[in-house]
């Protein structure tokens, strides 16, 4: 202390400003130091008052708007449906060919079916009044499971209420946050939804391009070396259609059932029923029945629906045995190979879709296209209503999508055809198209904007 | 509810249940680790081929879950997913599963059949039969439709059965119109996000079912919980929301849903609807009710938790329903305004891609929904259903049990805690031919009422022997709303 003050009584001899100076800025930072410390970003809390005033400015939006002239149309155009979904269907009061459902194997005519059904209400009546855990798991349910899992050839199958909360809930217990995904950007909705629902990486890679997923799997190699991908099938469509024994996609391809780790499909169209099933390895199935959301948390199954679809499987392993024109297979590869012959050179219209699967899509080509939505959707609702008034009366649909849609397909008439349609009512069915076609194209289609034939033919880029 | 408090007993032994199963756990992990590290050195005398090092497939659960489902659950597995080989109706067959080696090894059937009385299944006002004029009309209809549509609502799924089980499911809860599809869960799922869409907020109560959680996490809303059946908190998460706007964007909410629901399927509760539409109303926000439990089974002639309060239904912007529990079927229905309704059809992920509903199904809730509003037993039924639970829950609740939820609802929890004394009571009750809707018979509901009883003393399993039975407790929502507005009347008088 001593020491100091020598020190300083020193420094003031030799220079005292320069001592005063240091002092002065001594005492001032003493200040500052002292001093309360300035917070810009605390604010005063609101009082009672102006949070009262801010509730009663805020204006909400209403839960609903009244629907536009376009949505207003849209709901016109669905039509009611007076009977069975079989090969003829009365639409709107009319008898027609049917073309819109997905029955292609042709079991809803079949009375057995029906039977199959009715003998299950008799037994368990409609509804099952639980889900799987509490008293609602029926004993069809597990013959269901076991049949299906034969049939599929994997070690276990489990049964959904219904398709589209199969693949939706299966895929949140095979993949979760920190997992990563690598799907094609043409999967169907249900599928989008299970990978949104599962908050894992998603990489879309472009649709049916091998090299573009190829590319997607080196970088995640390069990342982790460690573990080897999962893959996950959704054989909605192509279950009952695809392959010498109705398989699917491994049989068509030839490949075994393990290298698919999950299979999913929905009862809803090859099997004409409600529900869904998912199928594969023990773990993956037992890993569904504890977590997946759309089997815990749901009623199971009706018996009913179970009746008709282990008909179905019957009526499979029977087709088995048979071989030449009349398997199921054969026959839709024939009748589809047949119908896209007949529509060659339809007017306006292009049919997309592998040639030998029985699901076309016709839709608008290069020349006939708008660039509108909206006047695409038109013109083809104009082409489905005048197939309905025609002689030869069809029932076709468009195909509908919603907006959220990853990749939006372009709009178009979906035609599935059953192995219970004959070649000629193809042969017929075709002929009407194309005249209808060529009549639209060729006289235009009145509506709100007047779209006349120039217009629709040289693609008018004003819409 | 209410706070349950158990004795320092029962609390230890709870404790000490739950200790002991995670101890034998990881005891018995242990030892395999052990013979398989054991098993491994055995073999590695042999020569071997050098095994090259090929990727494997990530594990699907992690180590904790791994281990809880192999030593934890499988334990008690044999309770759950019980399958029967009966119509669910109030005596059921069950068959007999039993572990093959040991408890903890697979399940496999021992080949008895055991005929019990059912009161585990959700068939309140008793449909799931195969007799009467429904399963006449269900029979008609599947011969008339076949079983299944093979399209979507928006393609060739819509029958006129459809639309006049719309147009009924509507009248029934007092709204304009209404939707229907195949399963209750994808009727939450994938309507949901239509009603919420970005710069939407949706508030939900905490105990919310799998399925309306599912439908507000594919909204593209944000999500803020409140505390179940917690008031006061749910007006604090509503004035915070709307003062604070969006996080990160602070502007205002384009709109606020609350979704509660009308019974709690797990808790038996009854939501204090008559408060939450009063706060809905001072804060203008929208609300949603998901009935699936509450439909047909509450109310004087079953119109749900809105007719049970005697609250207008306007006053409830979207009601939501399924007809799995009461009318004996499958699906569910939203009811809202016309305009509402309709952009539900065109754009609801359910209409454009899930199947149509099969119409014996169809059939099946239209004339269970036809006999509870026009025949003259259907307002008997909804009255019998209200008279049996009650009469049940009093009566357990007297026996000294600690019973969960409200009077008047159907749904009667009893808490076991310990997951030995849960187990044991529920293969007991298996042996004395007893699973645990409501039977209509009054000496098959004292039947069951003693062999609890009887179970319950077996496993000391009645925690509130001891203390005196809570008034409040014997008291319905409905009372004790009706005295509430008794009181703030006489106030206003004074």
């Amino acid at each position: 202390m001593i020491y100091i003050v020598e020190f300083i009584v020193t420094a003031f001899r030799e220079s005292p400003y320069h001592v005063i100076t240091e002092i002065f800025f001594a005492v001032l930072l003493l200040v500052l130091l002292l001093q309360k410390a300035h917070n810009p970003t605390k604010e005063k809390p609101l009082t009672k008052k102006e949070e009262d005033e801010l509730i009663a400015e805020w204006e909400p939006e209403p839960l609903s708007r009244p629907l536009n002239e376009e949505e207003k149309w849209e709901l016109s155009t669905i039509p009611l449906i007076e009977s069975k979904p079989g090969i003829m269907v009365t639409m709107n009061g009319k008898k027609t060919l049917n073309f819109g459902s997905y029955n292609f194997l042709g079991v809803v005519d079949l009375p057995e079916f029906t039977e199959a059904a009715k003998k299950e209400i008799y037994k368990y009546g409609v509804g099952t009044c639980g889900p799987r855990g509490f008293y609602g798991t029926l004993q069809i349910h597990l013959d269901l499971e076991q049949r299906l899992a034969k049939f599929m050839g994997t070690p276990e199958a489990i049964l959904y209420a219904y398709g589209f909360a199969t693949i939706s809930s299966a895929i949140p217990t095979l993949a979760k946050r920190g997992d990563v995904i690598f799907c094609d950007e043409g999967v169907s909705f249900a599928v989008q939804t299970g990978v949104t629902l599962s908050r894992s990486k998603v990489y879309y890679f472009r649709h049916n391009d091998v090299d573009h997923l190829e590319e997607f799997l080196k970088l995640q190699d390069e990342i982790d070396q460690k573990y080897s991908c999962r893959l996950a099938i959704e054989e909605s469509l192509s279950l009952g259609v695809l392959g010498k024994t109705e398989r699917g996609i491994c049989e068509y391809y030839n490949i075994s059932r393990d290298a698919v780790e999950c299979t999913t499909s929905s009862l809803g169209n090859a099997f004409s029923s409600v529900g869904g099933f998912c199928c594969g390895s023990a773990i993956v199935v037992k890993q569904q029945t504890l977590l997946g959301a759309g089997y815990c948390f749901s009623a199971s199954l009706p018996a009913l629906l179970c009746g008709s679809s282990l008909k179905v499987l019957d009526i499979l392993e029977h087709n088995e045995k048979i071989e030449g024109p009349d398997n199921i297979f054969s026959k839709l590869k024939t009748l589809s190979l047949h119908f896209r012959a007949e529509l060659a050179g339809i007017h306006g219209l292009e049919v997309a879709g592998d040639p030998s699967v029985p699901l076309v899509h016709l839709r608008l080509n290069s020349k006939t296209s708008q660039k509108n939505r909206h006047k695409n959707e038109r013109i083809l609702q104009e082409i489905v209503n005048k197939c309905f008034e025609s002689e030869y009366p069809l029932g076709l649909t468009r195909a509908k999508y919603s907006e959220e849609e990853y990749l939006m397909p372009p709009p178009s008439i979906r035609i599935c055809i059953s192995a219970s349609h004959s070649k000629e009512q193809l042969t017929k069915a075709a002929q009407v198209l194309k005249k209808v076609a060529e009549s639209v194209f060729r006289d235009g289609i009145s509506f709100d904007n007047e779209l006349n034939s120039n217009e629709i033919n040289s693609n008018n880029l004003d819409n | 509810m209410g706070k349950h408090l158990v004795s320092w007993f029962v609390a230890t032994t709870i404790y000490l249940s739950y200790g002991v199963m995670f101890i034998f756990g990881y005891v018995e992990e242990f030892l395999s680790y052990i013979k398989r590290k054991v098993l491994f050195f055995q073999k590695k005398k042999e020569p071997t081929q050098p095994v090259k090092k090929s990727k494997q497939l990530a594990s699907l659960t992690n180590s904790f879950e791994s281990f809880y489902i192999r030593k934890i659950y499988a334990k008690v597995i044999d309770t759950y997913n019980r399958p029967i080989t009966t119509i669910p109706g109030t005596w059921i067959v069950v068959r007999d599963r039993w572990f093959s080696k040991g408890i903890g090894s697979e399940l496999e059937y021992t080949g008895k059949e055991i005929k019990c009385l059912n009161m585990g299944s959700y068939n309140y006002l008793g449909f799931a039969k195969t007799t009467g004029k429904c399963h006449m009309d269900v029979i008609k209809s599947t011969d008339e439709f076949s079983v299944g549509q093979c399209s979507t609502r928006l393609e060739l799924g819509t029958t006129r059965i459809h639309k006049e089980l719309e147009a009924e499911i509507a009248k029934f809860v007092g709204k304009e119109d209404a939707i229907i599809f195949g399963m209750g869960f994808a009727t939450n799922s994938t309507t949901i996000p239509l009603m919420a869409g970005k710069g939407s907020l949706i508030i939900s109560d905490s105990l919310n079912h799998a399925s309306l959680v599912c439908g507000s996490r594919l909204a593209h809303a944000q999500i803020r919980v409140f505390q179940h059946n917690d008031l006061r908190n749910l007006e604090r998460v509503i004035r915070d929301s709307i003062i604070k706007g969006q996080p990160r964007k602070n502007r205002p909410w384009k709109k606020i849903i609350i979704i509660v629901e009308g019974i709690y399927s797990m808790e038996g509760e009854i939501a204090p609807l008559p408060e939450i539409v009063r706060l809905k109303k001072k804060y203008n926000c929208l609300l949603f009710v998901d009935e699936a439990h509450s439909i047909g089974a509450i109310g004087p002639t079953g119109r749900g938790i809105v007719e049970y309060f005697g609250i207008n239904p306007d006053d409830v912007d979207i009601l939501m329903g399924t007809f799995t529990k009461s009318f004996g079927s499958v699906g569910g229905y939203i009811a809202g305004n016309k305009d509402f309704i309709n952009f539900l059809r065109l754009k609801s992920f359910g209409a454009l891609y899930a199947d149509s509903m099969s119409v014996p199904c169809v059939q099946q809730a239209l004339s269970a929904l036809r006999f509870i509003m026009y025949d003259k037993d259907g307002k008997k039924t909804v009255e019998k259903l209200r008279e049996n639970s009650n009469y049940f829950r009093e009566r357990l609740v007297r026996m000294g049990f600690e019973v969960m939820g409200d009077f008047d609802s159907p749904v009667i929890p009893i808490m076991l805690y310990c997951p030995a004394i849960f187990t044991t009571f529920s293969r007991e009750c298996l042996q004395r031919d007893f699973v645990s809707v409501l039977p209509i018979l009054l000496d098959e509901l004292k039947n069951a009422l003693d062999i609890i009883s009887e179970v319950g003393d077996i496993l000391m399993a009645k925690y509130r022997k001891e203390m005196n039975v809570d008034q409040q407790k014997l008291l319905s929502p409905r009372k004790k709303f009706e005295m509430l507005q008794n009181q703030q009347q006489s106030i206003q008088i004074k």
